[in-house]
């Protein structure tokens, strides 16, 4: 035992530098193994899915950190992420990339009705608000949350999708929200407007929440 | 070169039991740490990111704890050499080149730098499953993160300076990691060699360091271009490299003695 390692130990020192950085570029190569990960996926809530045959849906999800290109199409899903990394991915002056796209940052604010704030940093002048109110209620433990104290699945702007130059919004509820919710078609004006000019945005559609009354639930 | 490759192996093995006992801790101490943070989630709390727990658990002051300690190890033992078993006046009359027994210090410290780092990777990846194996166990995994490792190493300022993104991230990244090295030894040269004066020089390197950890932090900023990183980059790579110069000079002409 002690002769194995005094032999050992006289070629001890590579071994170890190897070990090390084979262990750092795995762990490299195992994240960014994962960088087309993300889930996206088709679900049949009606109707039938043949219609969809001959339709490519495609789009791009993404925020300050990284962006996936997604493609579904015949059934089958390709996706292309790229990663920002800092400081080269400066379009915008934000220490919050995760409320960011592209050259626009989204604030989203309030309760009831929510308002969405964008600014863009390739243009300066554009400040602009939308309102839309859902019917939605949170409890926490048979109380009703107050305003400011609402918790949501993710991050507030990660409910913002466009088409085009029109934007859409749902809110990211928990199952501790009752009431109505819906995806909202923004309705955006000029910013420097108060809250109570602007026309508040009308729902694309909507959809009840009542469900997570049922027994089982947080509520 | 034959001198070399037997003075690393016999420092290195020296170190070795410690530096394995700081590696099995470093993997330990964030699963633990996570662990408990994780315990405390359920189907009605609100659930942080990985990242975000990763910060509050305090695996973050973890890597540091672990790094510093391996640091001060290191310090201790060339002191040793001194105080100890006076071995410093055997290695510097071995007949081997004075310049073997510099690499041979810098090199198995190198190497026991990265080793730790590595350990930390894998803690992180290892803390991770027992966090999605928590808060996939209710709620039918409803709570789970997609890809949520990826997310977290994306998102995280601090977990990008473990494992960079970019290239220039790397850059910045390996000219910390390489003048942390070459500087700690540097100052204890210096300070053996009575060249206190140099050893300002090393504390130049660790304020430029911190400006780009700050910076690499908070990014992105304005303030913060991909010029000025490389730029810092450099200067501290040019640091290490005098650091490595100028000791070996100090170790040849023996006035660390």
């Amino acid at each position: 035992m002690q002769g194995q390692w005094k032999l050992l130990s006289r070629h001890i020192a590579l071994p170890f530098l190897v070990l090390a950085l084979l262990l750092i570029a795995s762990q490299f190569i195992q994240v960014h193994a994962d960088r087309n990960q993300g889930t996206f996926y088709l679900k049949d809530h009606e109707g039938d899915r043949s219609v969809l045959a001959d339709v490519t849906i495609s789009g791009e999800l993404g925020d300050g950190f990284h962006q996936t290109l997604f493609k579904l199409s015949g059934g089958n899903v390709t996706k292309e992420t790229e990663v920002f990394a800092p400081p080269q991915s400066i379009r915008y002056n934000t220490s919050s990339p995760d409320k960011a796209k592209g050259n626009r940052q989204y604030e989203w604010n309030g309760f009831e009705p929510f308002s969405i704030a964008v600014r863009d940093w390739s243009d300066p002048d554009l400040y602009e608000t939308a309102f839309f109110a859902p019917e939605l209620v949170e409890y926490n433990d048979k109380h009703q949350v107050m305003h400011n104290s609402h918790s949501f699945t993710n991050v507030l702007p990660y409910g913002i999708a466009g088409i085009g130059d029109q934007l859409f919004a749902v809110v990211p509820s928990t199952s501790s929200y009752i009431g109505t919710s819906g995806i909202y078609k923004l309705n955006f004006t000029d910013g420097r407007n108060g809250a109570g000019e602007a026309p508040v945005s009308e729902a694309l559609l909507t959809f009840s929440l009542d469900n997570n009354k049922e027994p089982g639930h947080s509520i | 070169m034959k001198g070399l490759y037997r003075l690393l192996n016999i420092q290195f093995a020296s170190m070795l039991p410690v530096l394995l006992i700081l590696a099995a801790g470093m993997i330990i101490t964030p699963y633990i740490l996570l662990q408990s943070a994780v315990e405390k989630l359920n189907e009605n709390s609100v659930h942080p990111r990985f990242e975000t727990l990763y910060f509050t658990s305090g695996c973050k002051t973890a890597l540091f704890v672990f790094m510093a300690v391996f640091c001060v190890y290191f310090l201790v033992k060339q002191y040793n050499g001194y105080w100890g078993s006076k071995s410093i006046y055997t290695y510097l009359t071995l007949p081997v080149k004075r310049e073997a027994y510099y690499w041979s210090n810098l090199l198995s410290f190198m190497i026991g730098l990265l080793l730790l780092l590595a350990a930390h990777l894998l803690a992180i990846r290892w803390g991770y499953s027992a966090y999605v194996n928590h808060i996939g166990s209710y709620a039918d995994g409803r709570f789970v993160m997609h890809n949520g490792l990826f997310l977290a190493f994306i998102r995280s300022s601090f977990l990008k300076m473990l494992l960079p993104v970019s290239i220039s991230g790397w850059v910045a990244s390996i000219s910390i990691l390489a003048s942390l090295a070459t500087g700690l030894y540097y100052a204890f040269l210096c300070e053996r060699g009575r060249r206190h004066w140099f050893i300002i020089l090393v504390v130049a390197a660790g304020w430029i360091m911190r400006h780009i950890m700050n910076a690499q932090l908070e990014a992105p900023t304005l303030e913060w271009t991909i010029t000025k990183l490389y730029t810092y980059s450099i200067i501290l790579l040019f640091l290490s490299g005098f650091f490595v110069w100028h000791g070996m000079r100090l170790v040849r002409k023996g006035v660390i003695t």
